[in-house]
């Protein structure tokens, strides 16, 4: 089939199909829902976000599947700082997605999840942050999981502690891999 | 509506929208134009450069053919040999996003670049750097911004440190995100798609073990030379008590023909090493059964040049602890083969366990 442009609401072909989108034009957030999700069907997503930091200090911008706020997620990353080579290991309260540490700066995150139940639930994430004019104030690759095994995710929950650090500007959208019946 | 293959612009979906081919003559520049970055938002872009340059070159992307002093800034992360390091710049006037170190020499790398005016443009970049056989001179991730924040890109142009800097071999592909609404749409319900789509990323295998191990898979029947580029996601479940590790292998070449350099964080420790080995390793899944570990691998096969491909790994997870984050640039140090098979394996017995999941896709072109 040779055509145009095709329009269709679920394009299953075994690739993948953006399934939400959000661009913050004149607002702000500090969590927004994608809900309606089937990750045992779905079984992968990437995220991508382009936030600017609508709050007025430092903000981490992390996923919540089912807006699970426990300590239930681990992770290893490591991180280029001006010239400082640096890792950490530990356990948080969401699957990190990126970071600024000033209002108005910038943070770009891209992340891919296995998202199926059954195991521990799996991402890589990277991301630069603080960005600013020309300043990069860090790059980052994380290694995560979310330590829930049976629960089919059916949201994920973009979202900051910090009031209002989805700014103005933000972009956020969600892929998922669409499989023919 | 069930339909077969289809070469059409598909809406929501990311799609080629730029490929050089392999170039049969060296260039200077590439300039990609006819871009809508206000409309497209956002740019893929996959280089596998074979170096014209005696001594070696970087390459560089100027939006809008912009080199205005002092106006690109990047934070980056290596490792060469031993030496894992970083490094900031506020002062550049175009983006770096790979670099060879000497004529005939290979660099690969991806660039996601989220282009929309109204604020400073942010990229992020994945390159493997300096390779020539089994040697991988640096595998590193940059961030970059560019600091216009009011221009629509409407052209990329790509370039070198001089005349030819791109050498016969190199290739450069754009995808774009695909918006196709509107009254000159075709607007349909759901879509089945039997057959090939083209110009996208679409998945050519996938096993998912429910309730069977192994020690390996192969997957057979590609067409390397065809196909050009892979995307390998595995994650794998550990089916034993043991610890285990997994690897490729192209075309089952069990052979020292494989190079490697690595970047690692382990803790609080940050880690680099270059080497030689007899496959291409995706990890350590853990010492027990049930931990896991997953990647993702670009990986450029098509012959006629040093295979390449970029990796990402995250190791030996177990509840919220998790073991390695790894960067990995690798070659496969054969340019004659076609790929027709990839094996997956793993280093123990039936380590590939119940849960794990190998998936490939393709980029129809």
């Amino acid at each position: 089939m040779k055509g145009g442009n095709i329009n269709s609401s679920n394009f299953k072909a075994d690739s993948w199909f953006k399934i939400y989108e959000n661009n913050f034009v004149s607002t702000t957030a500090t969590s927004i829902t994608i809900s309606g999700l089937k990750g045992d069907t779905d079984k992968e997503y990437m995220l991508e976000a382009r936030i600017v930091n609508g709050y007025n200090g430092a903000a981490t911008f992390g996923v919540r599947p089912n807006n699970d706020t426990g300590t239930n997620y681990g992770y290893q990353f490591l991180k280029g700082v001006n010239a400082t080579v640096s890792a950490v290991r530990g356990t948080a309260t969401n699957l990190v997605l990126c970071a600024s540490d000033t209002l108005g700066t910038l943070s770009f995150g891209n992340m891919v999840l296995f998202a199926k139940s059954g195991y521990v639930r799996t991402s890589i994430c990277q991301y630069p942050y603080e960005i600013a004019l020309t300043s990069v104030g860090g790059t980052y690759i994380w290694g995560e999981s979310w330590n829930n095994t049976s629960d089919e995710i059916t949201s994920l929950v973009v979202q900051t502690a910090s009031t209002g650090g989805i700014g103005s500007g933000s972009y956020i959208t969600l892929w998922a891999k669409r499989f023919h019946g | 509506m069930l339909a077969g293959d289809i070469d059409a612009k598909i809406n929501s979906t990311m799609q080629v929208i730029y490929d050089s081919g392999e170039m049969t003559s060296t260039a200077s520049t590439v300039s990609i134009t006819g871009l809508n970055g206000d409309a497209d938002q956002e740019y893929y872009l996959i280089a596998r450069i074979v170096c014209g340059l005696a001594g070696g070159s970087s390459y560089y992307i100027r939006p809008n053919n912009s080199s205005t002093t002092d106006t690109y800034g990047r934070q980056t992360l290596t490792g060469t040999l031993g030496t894992a390091a970083a490094t900031r710049s506020t002062d550049k006037e175009e983006l770096n996003f790979a670099y060879a170190d000497d004529i005939n020499h290979l660099t690969f790398s991806d660039v996601t670049f989220y282009v929309k005016s109204g604020y400073v443009r942010t990229a992020i970049n994945n390159r493997a750097d300096g390779i020539d056989g089994t040697t991988v001179t640096t595998v590193g991730i940059y961030g970059h911004s560019w600091n216009e924040t009011s221009a629509n890109i409407t052209s990329l142009v790509l370039l070198g440190d001089g005349a030819g800097c791109f050498n016969t071999g190199s290739r450069l592909i754009l995808l774009k995100k695909v918006l196709a609404t509107g009254n000159m749409a075709l607007s349909i319900g759901e879509l089945d798609v039997r057959g090939v789509v083209k110009n996208t990323w679409q998945e050519i295998y996938r096993n998912e073990f429910t309730s069977t191990t192994a020690t390996s898979i192969t997957i057979s029947g590609l067409k390397g030379n065809t196909d050009v580029l892979y995307r390998l996601r595995t994650r794998i479940v550990n089916g034993t008590n043991t610890a285990s590790y997994i690897f490729l292998k192209m075309n089952a070449d069990g052979g020292t023909n494989y190079g490697y350099q690595y970047l690692l964080g382990y803790i609080t420790t940050v880690l680099a090493g270059r080497g030689t080995d007899t496959n291409m390793g995706m990890g350590c899944i853990g010492v027990l059964k049930n931990e896991l570990g997953s990647s993702e691998s670009l990986i450029y096969a098509k012959s006629g040049y040093v295979r390449t491909a970029l990796t990402k790994r995250s190791e030996s997870v177990s509840g919220t602890t998790l073991g390695q984050t790894i960067l990995l640039g690798f070659s496969w140090n054969n340019t004659a083969d076609e790929i027709t098979s990839i094996l997956v394996s793993s280093d123990q017995v039936n380590c590939i366990g119940s849960g794990s999941i190998i998936s490939l896709e393709r980029l129809n072109l």
